[in-house]
């Protein structure tokens, strides 16, 4: 092959600023397109409900649902600083206690159970992930038959076991717990599926390692199983403590926010308010609370809980 | 050296000794706890089905009957119709299918050009879009509950009024844990095949549509499957935007039979297994996409 | 005494048979390594050892005591992962802490080894990081480390070094070996990589579908190998074989095979001599064949070949030939370089060649 000649090569132009600009345009236009519904539908139905919901707080409503006289923060304070909304917080919270924390335990202990390498494991999880295809209707509904004063199941266990027939959900002292029973059935499949897959994702070689180690059971599952499965208790704990703050299912099949308002969580109030009294203002007031607290929560819980987590 | 012997001495005496070291005992146990606990977890489900074929008499029966000696399989036909089950049924058919078809629609639009397209201001609106997540619905049901009923005055409401299939769907239909979960997938998609796309002449719908699509369809099952057990377990929203009887979703329908005149319990309990039957008829039939569609969340958060 | 014996140890799990009746020694202090393809099965011996897997049969014995249902934890063993499996939550430490913490070890004497042990590994600076911050080779070492602070009677390694880079592999097989002969202890290594088993191994065990094909210092498995599979394993490229007939010749044998002849030395003319059938198998390593002249050397064969590949390494070329109906691998000279199409003389002396029986693939006794 005959040697080259020392031409230069033919450098490429960088494209002009114009077509740069247009390029880009062009790719705006494709978002937009692509992304006009999605926008459209969360400004319609998240985001202007919210500072909607805020607006509305200011104002009274007169008993007919009507805006009324404009009050600015004057509802806000009064509402939230209410021993009503103090005591819907109150159940709230114990009522998220009361699901989150057995719901975590029994979950954990189902998903472990279900993680045994036996023959006909499958029926066993599908068992025990079955709840997850009951709605909150009909787990309530479900429920309602087993707390059933006279014949119900649980009344009946309850009475062997020495307490005389309860009627649980119209005994105030009882009827959260109640309630708080059927949402730990109500989540306990979602909670299996979730553990059930965290667990399946520790590796072996490090069961086999503790093994080799000398760990017990115990000491395998406080070093190696619970620290790997951080990630997902981290997770259950932020999702379950957000889906109790906003139950509402439940109550209203099971006891109406009664007996004596003891089982009345803050959105059972809330709808109480916007639909039975058609107090907007307050029950909007009560609605933004919900929201900044439900966000507040989460804040916290994150950035205490996941300095424990680890992640691979 | 000694351990020759040593060796055939100690062969001869583990020789027979069958090397099992986990004993019965350990089966045994793990078997009793797992059906323990299924006991326990499908009593409810059981007692259910039950009462529902118990003959009127036996449901007031204490200590609670735990078998039907009489299996009156007349009271399923009985609710069916006693109460418009089949049209609660068919109405949340309709606002769960039009929920997921719109849902699967939005967020494979959307994911499509938070992954592949570049545009100014796509870091920031994918927040927004995720900050969506959230606001819980509760916040917003007053100012939509009004906006639905405003817009019932508006155009014979036709677009959206209390009582329509509209006031049922149209909230819903965009979701930012679909469009999250499909972009994340959508960028393990390699970018060679856009730009053999692009070489072939693909616009960006074709390419969405005729690849992007067909390698997505277990996540697109998965978030199908997910959106379609959120749909129809919805309840506080049809509650509020439905009242006309005929417009009632399934949840609702059940959580109304306590009010109704029904012959008797038996009959609302042969209701409530018929309404969940759907569901559990999903879990099995699509038990893999569902717990796809479930952990795919739990561990990308 | 940290010695292992597998007796008569077999293996399976349903169908599978993955160890075949495996009898097979490891001396106190001996650096031996399981060498095979992968599901040969040492993968599987290894674990079994280690009290992971059960045997369906057979005898485990560890020092003087049958350890078949002794747990894991209890044979005084440690194990090095192929991917180290290091508790990712912990810090470099608390990893190698862990299971001295699961014997109740005083925390002084604990402290103690993690600190030489972190010495010799050169982990000092490491010692409060996470695995996640750690390089593929910090983290071997860090696995090894976990091992060496258990003090234990046997070291079992599984493929330690395949996820480490080339480079990076060299240099952890000669510390390896040092740390050998420091600690003094017994070493099971399980390696596919023949060049690995050759390096460390003071014996290495090849095993095949389960079964031992031989066990013996590398040299003699590279100058004896007891059958065909073991020839074919040992040795890069591997060795070349033949089928040959035998026919009488003048006073001895001669082996045929198309277009070469194999003049046999007295001593290889009476091993084959008692050989039933007139064919038998013949190898020659590529190392040791060379460009030959017309004239050809006493006690030398001699065959023509074409050159098909030429690969240059530098140091020498690697050549494939064809030859009648055989393709032939070499290791030559660098000089003089050859060139595709090329017609050559090759050469070798007969006292390199390796008679194997055509039937079994035994290596033919007395040769």
């Amino acid at each position: 092959m005959a040697a080259t000649t020392a031409e230069p090569v033919p450098r490429l132009q960088p494209p002009e600023p114009l077509a740069r600009v247009l390029a880009q345009l062009k790719n705006l236009g494709f978002g937009l397109l692509f992304l006009w519904p999605s926008i459209l539908l969360f400004s319609a139905f998240v985001f202007y409900p919210l500072i909607k919901s805020v607006y509305l707080g200011f104002y009274e409503s007169d008993p007919l649902g009507n805006q009324g006289d404009f009050v600015a923060f004057d509802q806000y304070r009064s509402v939230l600083g209410g021993s009503e909304f103090r005591d819907s917080l109150w159940i709230t919270f114990k009522f998220t206690l009361l699901t989150v924390v057995p719901g975590i335990v029994l979950g954990l202990g189902l998903a472990m159970l279900a993680n045994q390498k036996l023959p006909g494991i499958s029926i066993f999880r599908t068992i025990f992930a079955s709840t997850v295809a009951t709605s909150v209707a009909v787990a309530s509904m479900m429920w309602l038959t087993l707390l059933n004063p006279t014949t119900g199941l649980v009344t009946w266990i309850l009475d062997q076991l020495g307490q005389p027939r309860l009627n649980l959900l119209n005994d105030p002292d009882w009827a959260l717990v109640a309630v708080s029973l059927t949402t730990i059935w109500l989540n306990l499949g979602l909670a299996t599926i979730v553990f059930l897959a965290g667990l399946q994702g520790i590796p072996e070689r490090l069961y086999e390692s503790a093994r080799i180690d000398g760990a017990s059971r115990l000491g395998t599952f406080l070093h190696v199983t619970l620290p790997m499965l951080s990630p997902t208790l981290l997770f259950v704990t932020v999702i379950g403590t957000i889906l109790a703050f906003e139950s509402f299912g439940q109550i209203h099949i099971l006891t109406r926010g009664g007996p004596l308002d003891e089982t009345k969580v803050i959105v059972y109030s809330i709808w109480e308010d916007a639909f039975q009294s058609f107090d907007y203002g307050v029950a909007s007031v009560k609605a933004v609370g919900l929201f900044i607290l439900v966000l507040g929560l989460t804040a916290l819980q994150l950035r205490f809980l996941e300095r424990r987590v680890f992640y691979q | 050296m000694a351990t020759k012997s040593e060796a055939l001495a100690t062969r001869a005496v583990t020789a027979e000794r069958a090397v099992r070291r986990r004993p019965w005992g350990r089966y045994a146990l793990g078997y009793l706890a797992l059906i323990l606990a299924a006991a326990v977890i499908i009593m409810p489900i059981y007692m259910t089905a039950v009462n529902a074929l118990l003959p009127k008499q036996a449901i007031v029966a204490y200590p609670p009957k735990l078998f039907p000696s009489d299996p009156q399989w007349g009271n399923f036909p009985k609710a069916l119709d006693q109460v418009p089950l089949a049209r609660y049924m068919l109405n949340s058919t309709i606002q769960t299918g039009v929920i997921v078809v719109g849902q699967l629609v939005t967020s494979s639009l959307a994911a499509y050009a938070f992954a592949f397209l570049r545009f100014p201001g796509r870091g920031l609106l994918f927040l927004i879009f995720l900050s969506t997540l959230m606001v819980p619905l509760e916040v917003s049901i007053i100012p939509n509950y009004q906006t639905v009923s405003t817009m019932g005055h508006v155009l014979g409401g036709h677009i959206l009024s209390i009582d329509s299939y509209q006031a049922l769907t149209i909230p819903f239909l965009a979701t930012a844990f679909g469009t999250f979960l499909l972009r994340q997938h959508f960028m393990t998609i390699p970018k060679e095949l856009r730009d053999a796309a692009a070489i072939d002449g693909y616009g960006h719908l074709r390419f969405l549509l005729f690849v992007v699509i067909p390698l997505s369809r277990p996540v697109l099952a998965s978030l199908a499957v997910f959106a379609f057990l959120s749909a129809w377990n919805q309840y506080l929203w049809p509650l509020l935007v439905t009242n006309d009887d005929n417009m009632r979703t399934v949840q609702i329908g059940l959580a109304g039979l306590r009010g109704r005149e029904i012959d008797s319990f038996n009959v609302v309990m042969a209701g409530t297994l018929i309404a969940a039957m759907p569901m559990f008829a999903m879990l099995i039939f699509f038990q893999g996409q569902l717990v796809r569609g479930l952990t795919a969340g739990a561990v990308k958060r | 005494m940290s010695r292992v014996v597998f007796d008569r140890v077999t293996k399976h799990f349903g169908e599978v048979v993955a160890v075949d009746d495996l009898s097979l020694e490891i001396y106190d202090k001996e650096f031996l390594v399981l060498l095979g393809p992968s599901g040969c099965g040492k993968s599987t011996a290894l674990r079994i050892v280690a009290g992971l897997e059960d045997p369906t049969q057979g005898t485990i014995i560890i020092g003087d005591r049958v350890v078949n249902s002794v747990e894991a934890k209890n044979r005084d063993i440690a194990m090095v992962f192929q991917d180290y499996a290091l508790y990712p939550h912990m810090s470099v430490y608390d990893n190698m802490a862990f299971s001295m913490r699961m014997r109740h070890v005083h925390r002084r004497e604990r402290h103690q080894r993690i600190l030489e042990a972190a010495h010799t590994l050169g982990l000092d600076t490491l010692l409060s990081r996470k695995p996640a911050a750690l390089s593929g080779g910090q983290r071997q070492r860090v696995a090894l480390g976990r091992a060496i602070v258990r003090q234990p009677s046997v070291f079992l390694m599984d493929e330690p070094l395949s996820n480490l880079d080339a480079k990076l592999r060299v240099q952890t097989r000669r510390e390896l070996i040092k740390l050998h002969r420091r600690l003094q202890t017994t070493f099971i290594y399980v390696t596919h990589d023949q060049v690995e088993a050759m390096t460390m191994g003071e014996r290495i065990a090849i095993l095949k579908d389960g079964a031992l094909q031989q066990v013996a210092r590398p040299q003699d498995v590279y100058d004896r190998p007891a059958n065909v599979f073991v020839a074919s394993f040992i040795g890069s490229p591997a060795m070349n074989f033949f089928q040959a007939d035998l026919e009488s010749e003048g006073d001895g044998l001669v082996a045929h095979s198309d277009g070469v002849e194999f003049p046999l030395s007295p001593v290889q003319a009476k091993a084959l001599a008692t050989l039933p059938t007139r064919n038998v198998t013949v190898g020659i390593r590529p190392e040791h064949i060379a460009l030959g002249e017309a004239a050809a050397k006493a006690d030398h064969c001699v065959l023509g070949a074409v050159v098909d590949t030429v690969e240059s390494l530098g140091a020498e070329q690697q050549v494939t030939f064809s030859s009648a109906e055989s393709t032939i691998q070499a290791r030559l000279d660098p000089s003089p370089a050859l060139r595709e199409g090329e017609q050559v003389l090759l050469m070798f002396a007969s006292e390199k060649l390796h008679f194997f029986d055509p039937e079994t693939g035994l290596r033919i006794q007395d040769q």
